[in-house]
């Protein structure tokens, strides 16, 4: 976090290649959970006993609590209670694979509630010690019907599925296990318009900065497969097409989790094996995830920088109600031009040509066809201190090189204020959304935001999926 | 919401043993809440009536909240192990009480003319006449229960907390807190109070509205009684205690004095008062637990204070335990105040677990934590920074010959167990006036450490399993952690399955060439239950031969193929098959299905007999079945519809409890695939509970036969009320059974094993007989043993199934146990007396046991799911996608490698230089068809016995062409990294850190040239588990599929 406090000290972000823009706090884990929400706060458990909490989104701390050891646990919310999937083994590499996934509830996540108490748990899948599969990893999924199923095993064996039934969380009856997939691990099945998509790790756990795990996914009509990849191969045979791998300063992508946020707002949580900024640690990650072609793709992580902000509704930018000021260049006509002679480059219209003739006080915002000029370049800067949102620490957004603010209003509009004081209505959650655009939401009024009610007017409205008057394209320069 | 979602706590889950033998200190009930402790003296025994707080179910809406739905009995006769004897009153039971209102407050119990009273508040059931809490009285023989619950409430008492007390005259007196406190006689009857009953209108809350006012029946309010009015008028006062001590009746209560409740008493010198507030002797608990209930007794010349506190639920103050310390008087009568300790009272033997975290004092900046924070039942652990010191009070030391072992939570609750030695502790031993001693451990050493327990013990102390079985794959060898050498175990256990299967004296026979039986010899037949003993050890032995020829003979002439019991199997033979009876004993069918259901685990079905469709039509026709039955017609079932029990004989309406293997249920839900998982957990589940209530708490005897409700069965054959004799000698084995695959019944499971040793020791290790009352007499009329005189013996068949109890123990006399089979022989008595069946059978079942030797037979993978064996001189073609099968593999050759990540291309040239070239007559190779489109290479390490970890395998396959093809390619996949050869080239190299990916890699265009192709692969293993997948395409990628393999 050193070099974003810097960054905020000169007001110059560059955003260094690839650097890990991370959940702050101590978001240390291994084989994290999906995560689930309850009471305002997230939570994620891990593998041994313990997990991560936030309140915020964005600051996690060690906190939650569950029984029985073991490894990869997952986490479902059933009505108004959550089902607990976990292994009370360990697998372990050459070591026995007697591995057994057990279910338990709480009615709450939250250790310090009266009503926290786990059920008893009860075993509904395993695997005896040199059969093809190890039961651990355990992934919850549940049908639009209601249908509830496990996926379990490692890269020792098959990775199998399992019907629960989702009033009791035990095994139903008779139900056999399924292969579904082989050498994967962490095994997690997401549904997502038509079809279920069976996301496994591939590679190698456990070995810090030479940890090769990576998420892979293939689909199927039927949560009991065939799941197939983009090239046609059954994840039996071990097909499967990335997801997410190694970046340039995080390794070892694994235990893929997909929460749900809004409609259209998803993001994927997982693992880094090692996390180069912390000293090779295994840390939560959270990335938007995005839908292409059917596909699931880890989106960016949103980073700092100066942006076009550009309404998806008709393609204006975002841009400070102030005087068009003509740029300056010397014209020759079209006739007889030489084509022989030589040419410079122009310079771009400057903050300082421009600054001087804009109102001092509030300036009010709308939308602007885009000509790359002063009053429509806004630097996007985070603001850590404010705290976060699951995917990122809030931002403050300003035009460039000046300390125009936008700021929501009272009135459900935005305008530039003169002075970043760090109240909520200069705090914005910018979150890409599935198919690649981004809403902004102002951290004074979360139920609303920016929306291009008109081609040339931005107002704070809700959020509507359906509607690109809601979605925002953010384009760096 | 079904019922068995409802919410309990998670114990018995983790690593850690918890020490279930209870060992002195509070608080002294380890293995769930009780409160409001009442205690009564009984002879030399302390009885412990508490209540028993729990976790709000899901039907109880007051989450935080009392909570209680039953009562337990303890019982110790050293203050320091306490017996938990069971549940003696439940909710449901109460005539007139509300059976879900969880409202079985603080209790109290006292003699009368032989019998026990037990008072109990309850909230009465709408429609009963009663409001609020009432009081009801419940009767007992002995102290320990059963207790019949009286039709109505006492009138006249209102209100919770009731005390019995009674005066040296014999005089019965209820005392509850009513305003301030009364004391009223009780009529001769114990049931009503001696008193005139004045009808008054109710003094209720204004607060609740006339409507339902109107609903509340009048009170009665007593006439006569005395009243304790010195009692403080601020504060509640609640849960009121009387005693008498020196001629002084003293009446004890808890008060709210500020915030939470201290214990304040009152003094008289006549029952009738006056009463003087004599101030507090008991302050507030430290951690703010706001109720403080108590009882004072005197034991043995000393006077005890039991109180509770909240120790294991440190959040929530409704859940407390209960706690002793010793109390003293002032010489003028009044008393000393009691400060709480840990230590709390009694002495703890030295060689039993030693909880120094219950500390008698503490320095040097040590101080205790919980050792799990989910599951504070796991207890505590004593955290010792350098210099940092524990002392313990009042130890017994019998021995001095003795080691001193350390018990440390280590990572993930799994506690270690080693020589203080290899510590930097140190223990001091001061010896006390009492003879007892005071132990002290330091640390010494540099870093922290921290401690579980400690124990001064020869042998390793013992530490039933925290897991079964079913779920951990690992038994233990009692046999070594008592000290026997591993090897000299593996050879006498041989020789004990010798005596049966091969010896001179032994019971099993062959007959012709594919049949056997196990006779009873002394009965001169065959029985189901010997035959299906002899497959159960013949599977565990892996004897193929043996159990195939044990199930040959039952087939053919047990079965019984037709007639109403169809499908059973009849329990007697003559030993040439002809039938002795045409009924079954359920236990037949019991380790029939069990050892038929591990035989198809082991075997697998593809052989000459399918055992799992065995199994399965077994299972099939147990299920309940309209039959004629001793000329009636019913229902018959091996599992009685109503209880869920096993029947004595299929129909019966009785059990034996030595039928009651829980964790076989197990087995068959997990493994039997008949679809009725669900119904053979419940199954487990209920007789489990069957078992604690059919076997004697305090001597851990049961009787041969039983009502499905654990009550002793009436009638049967004359002058011959069912004890304890030859079939119960099973249920102490049947239970180690149960705990070491299942471990789901650890904290009663561990209590029986010590309480049936306990009582079998006192008998004399020695010397003890075979046949019992279940309280522990020796029966008027004995049965006998096949033709042999009618004797109580020292029998073969009990020494090996109390041995085997010693897996369920931690107590130091186990090893007794243990030596004593070990060192006894199997040999006839002096009038002749053996058994080679019955004993002989039961001690190999204990000799398996105790070395590890009786397990869950998993599942194991057969050679025949992965590979067919090939005939090299009959070519094959590639599969429809052009897979190829047919290949000669190698042995695995050793080449340990950590880890299968990342396998440079270096590496993989410099190890694989060139293809090994396979000679034919080198028996290394070996020629299969793969069953599957890829080749399992781990299977086929594993399932020919080799090594398959950190290994090399070598293959090779020969292509036959009619003419050359060119641009031919190979297309591989393999786990983990492999290197591939045509005609001694290199062609493709999968490095990396690789899976067994189809199409993973293609190789350069390749040329097969007409004739013989040779195609050799080296493929490496880590820890993983190694396959491949090879099949060749055309210039476009499509399967070449006429090509011919050998």
């Amino acid at each position: 976090m050193k070099n974003i406090s810097k960054y905020l000290l000169t007001g110059l972000f560059v955003c260094a290649a690839g650097s890990v823009f991370a959940q702050s706090g101590n978001p240390y884990i291994h084989d994290p959970s999906t995560l689930a929400e309850c009471d305002g706060k997230w939570y994620t458990f891990g593998t041994g006993g313990g997990g991560l909490a936030t309140a915020d989104g964005w600051h996690w701390y060690s906190g939650p609590v569950r029984p029985g050891g073991g490894a990869a646990p997952d986490v479902m919310k059933i009505g108004d209670r959550y089902l607990v999937a976990y292994s009370a083994t360990g697998g372990g590499l050459g070591g026995g694979h007697n591995g057994r996934v057990l279910t338990m509830w709480n009615a709450t996540l939250d250790p310090e509630s009266p009503l926290f108490r786990y059920s008893e748990p009860v075993e509904v899948a395993f695997s005896d010690g040199d059969e093809d599969c190890d039961a651990i990893d355990a992934g919850l999924v549940m049908e639009p019907d209601g249908r509830l199923w496990l996926s379990y095993g490692t890269y020792f064996g098959n990775i199998r599925v399992v019907e629960l039934d989702p009033a009791t969380g035990q095994r139903k009856d008779g139900n056999k296990a399924i292969d579904i997939a082989i050498d994967c691990e962490a095994s997690d099945i997401i549904y997502h318009d038509g079809y279920y998509y069976l996301l496994g790790t591939h590679g190698t756990c456990c070995d810090g900065v030479n940890s090769t795990y990576n998420i892979v996914c293939g689909r199927s009509k039927m949560v009991v497969g065939p799941y197939i990849d983009n090239v046609g191969r059954d994840m039996f045979q071990g097909g499967g097409k990335m997801v997410i791998n190694g970046e340039r300063r995080a390794v070892g992508a694994g235990h893929f989790g997909r929460t749900i946020i809004d409609e259209g707002v998803e993001i994927m949580s997982f693992h880094w094996e090692a996390d180069f900024e912390r000293s090779g640690r295994s840390v939560l990650a959270v990335r938007p995830l995005l839908w292409k072609n059917g596909w699931p793709v880890a989106g960016e992580q949103f980073k700092e920088g100066t942006y076009q902000i550009q309404s998806e509704r008709h393609g204006y930018a975002l841009e400070i109600a102030v005087d068009y000021i003509r740029g300056q260049q010397q014209r020759a006509g079209w006739f007889g031009m030489d084509g022989n002679a030589p040419v410079s480059p122009l310079p771009n219209q400057t903050l300082e040509e421009v600054a001087g003739s804009w109102p001092s006080g509030n300036i009010r915002v709308r939308l602007g066809d885009y000509m790359s000029r002063p009053h429509q370049r806004w630097a996007i800067t985070a603001v850590p201190e404010a705290g976060g949102y699951l995917s990122n620490p809030y931002f403050k957004i300003a035009i460039d090189g000046t300390d125009r603010i936008l700021t929501a209003t009272e009135k459900l509009g935005v305008e530039t204020s003169t002075e970043f004081t760090g109240a909520d209505s200069q705090l914005w959650r910018i979150e890409q959304l599935i198919d690649g655009t981004f809403r902004i939401i102002p951290k004074s009024n979360p139920t609303l935001c920016l929306y291009a009610i008109a081609d040339s007017s931005p107002i704070l409205a809700p959020y509507d999926f359906s509607s690109d008057n809601s979605k925002w394209s953010l384009r760096k320069e | 919401m079904k019922s068995n979602n409802s919410f309990r706590l998670v114990a018995a889950l983790t690593g850690v043993a918890m020490s279930l033998s209870l060992f002195a200190q509070n608080p002294i009930i380890r293995n769930q809440f009780s409160a409001d402790p009442s205690a009564l003296v009984v002879g030399d025994r302390v009885f412990l009536f508490p209540s028993h707080d729990i976790p709000a179910p899901e039907d109880f809406a007051r989450k935080d909240w009392f909570c209680m739905a039953d009562y337990h009995v303890f019982s110790s006769t050293d203050l320091t192990n306490w017996t938990d004897h069971g549940v003696i009153l439940h909710q449901k039971d109460v005539p007139w009480g509300n059976p879900t209102a969880y409202s079985m407050w603080a209790p109290d119990c006292a003699e009368h003319n032989g019998k026990y009273y037990f008072y109990f508040p309850d909230a009465p059931a709408p429609g009963s006449g009663g409001f609020g809490f009432r009081c009801g009285v419940a009767i007992a023989d002995r102290p320990e229960g059963p207790y019949v619950p009286q039709e109505k409430f006492i009138d006249g008492v209102f209100g919770i907390d009731p005390c019995i007390f009674k005066d040296d005259d014999g005089q019965g007196y209820l005392v509850w807190p009513s305003g301030g406190i009364k004391i009223c006689k009780l009529k001769d009857n114990w049931t009503e109070l001696d008193a005139k009953l004045v009808t008054v209108a109710p003094t209720v809350n204004p607060n609740i509205p006339d409507s339902i006012r109107r609903r509340i029946p009048p009170m009665q309010q007593v006439e006569g009684a005395i009243t304790v009015d010195e009692v403080p008028t601020k504060g509640l006062v609640e849960g009121p205690y009387m005693f008498k001590a020196n001629g002084k009746y003293y009446v004890t209560f808890p008060w709210a004095r500020e915030n939470t409740e201290v214990l304040a008493y009152c003094m008289a010198d006549k029952i009738e008062g006056p009463y003087k507030f004599m101030g507090v002797f008991f302050e507030e608990h430290p951690n703010g637990c706001w109720t403080n209930h108590h009882s004072i007794i005197n034991f043995k010349g000393q006077w005890y204070l039991f109180y509770h506190r909240n120790d294991y639920s440190p959040k929530f103050d409704k859940n407390r335990s209960v706690c002793v310390d010793s109390l003293f008087f002032e010489a003028d009568g009044s008393i000393r105040p009691v400060k709480p300790t840990l230590r709390g009272v009694g002495v703890t033997e030295g060689t039993g677990r030693i909880q120094m975290d219950r500390y008698s004092k503490i320095g040097g900046g040590a101080s205790i934590a919980y050792n799990d924070t989910v599951d504070y039942f796991q207890g505590w652990k004593t955290v010792l920074p350098p210099g940092g010191w524990v002392s313990y009070s009042n130890v017994e030391i019998k021995n001095d010959d003795y080691n001193v072992w350390v018990s440390t939570p280590g990572f993930w609750g799994r506690s270690q167990i080693v020589d203080i030695s290899e510590t930097s502790l140190s223990l001091k031993t001061n010896k006390q006036a009492n003879g007892y001693y005071e132990l002290v451990l330091t640390n010494d050493g540099n870093m922290p450490t921290q401690v579980d327990w400690i124990s001064l013990n020869k042998h390793q102390p013992l530490i039933p399993a925290s897991n079964g079985g079913i779920s951990s794959g690992s038994y233990r060898n009692v046999f070594v952690e008592a000290g026997y050498d591993a090897a000299a175990v593996e050879a006498k256990l041989q020789e004990v399955f010798n005596d049966v299967f091969t010896g001179k004296n032994r019971c099993y026979f062959e007959v012709g060439k594919d049949k056997a039986y196990i006779s009873d010899i002394k009965n001169n037949d065959v029985r189901t239950e010997g035959m299906s003993y002899g497959m159960m050890i013949a599977v565990q032995f892996d004897r193929k031969d043996i159990f195939d020829r044990l199930w040959n003979w039952t087939k053919e002439y047990m079965l019984m193929k037709e007639g109403p019991m169809a499908g059973y199997f009849r329990w007697s033979c003559k030993t040439d098959g002809t039938a002795n009876a045409e009924g079954p004993a359920s236990d037949g069918e019991l380790y029939f299905i069990t050892s038929l259901v591990f035989a198809s685990n082991r075997w697998g079905n593809m052989g000459e007999i399918n055992y799992l469709e065995e199994a399965q039509r077994i299972l099939d026709a147990i299920q309940p079945r309209e039959s004629e039955f001793m000329g009636q017609k019913r229902t018959v079932s091996l599992i009685d519809q109503k209880s869920g029990l096993i029947a004595f004989t299929p129909g019966m309406p009785f059990t034996d409890p030595s039928y009651h293997i829980p964790a076989f249920y197990e087995i068959w839900a997990r493994y039997a695939e008949d679809g009725r998982a669900s119904y053979w957990r419940e199954c487990a589940a209920k007789s489990r509970e069957y078992l604690h209530k059919s076997i004697n708490s305090v001597t851990g005897l049961n009787p041969d036969t039983n009502n499905f409700d654990g009550t002793m069965l009436r009638g049967g054959m004359p002058g011959l009320a069912p004890a304890f004799r030859y079939d119960s000698w099973r249920v102490p084995m049947n239970i180690a059974l149960d705990y070491s695959w299942s471990c789901s019944d650890r904290q009663w499971q561990q209590q029986y094993g010590e309480t049936f040793q306990n009582f079998l020791y006192s008998q004399g290790i020695d010397s003890f007989v075979d046949q019992y009352n279940v309280d522990g007499t020796i029966p008027e009329k004995l049965i006998r043993a096949g033709n042999y005189p009618e004797k109580l013996r020292h029998s073969m068949g009990l020494i090996a199934t109390s041995a085997a109890a010693s897996l369920l123990c931690s107590h130091a006399k186990s090893y007794e146990f243990i030596d004593q089979l070990w060192n006894t022989p199997h040999k006839p008595d002096a009038d002749g007396y053996f058994d080679a069946y019955y004993d002989g059978l039961l001690r190999l079942f204990a000799f398996m046991h105790l070395s590890g030797h009786y397990r869950v037979i998993e599942r194991t993978p057969q050679m025949a799911t992965y590979f067919a064996p090939a005939d090299p001189t009959v070519a094959v073609t590639p599969d429809n996608e052009g897979f190829v099968h047919r290949w000669t593999i190698h042995d695995p050759i050793l080449k340990p490698n950590r880890s299968n990540t990342v396998f440079v291309d270096s590496y993989l040239n410099e190890t694989f230089p060139a293809p090994m070239v396979k000679n034919k007559k080198d028996k290394a190779w070996h020629v299969y068809d793969s069953q599957l489109y890829n080749v399992k290479l781990y299977r086929f390490a594993t399932c020919t016995g080799q090594q398959r970890y950190g290994v090399i395998f070598w293959v090779t396959t020969t292509i036959e062409c009619d003419t050359d093809i060119e641009n031919v390619r190979f297309s591989i996949g393999s786990n983990s990294a492999s290197k591939w050869w045509l005609n001694g080239e290199e062609a493709a190299l999968l490095s990396g850190d690789r899976r067994m990916v189809r199409d993973d890699m293609v190789s350069d265009p390749l040329t097969l040239h007409k004739g013989t192709n040779v195609v050799t692969g080296a493929i490496i293993n880590g820890p993983g588990m190694s396959d491949f997948c090879f099949r060749l395409v055309d210039g476009n990628g499509q399967p070449l599929t006429n090509v011919k393999i050998k």
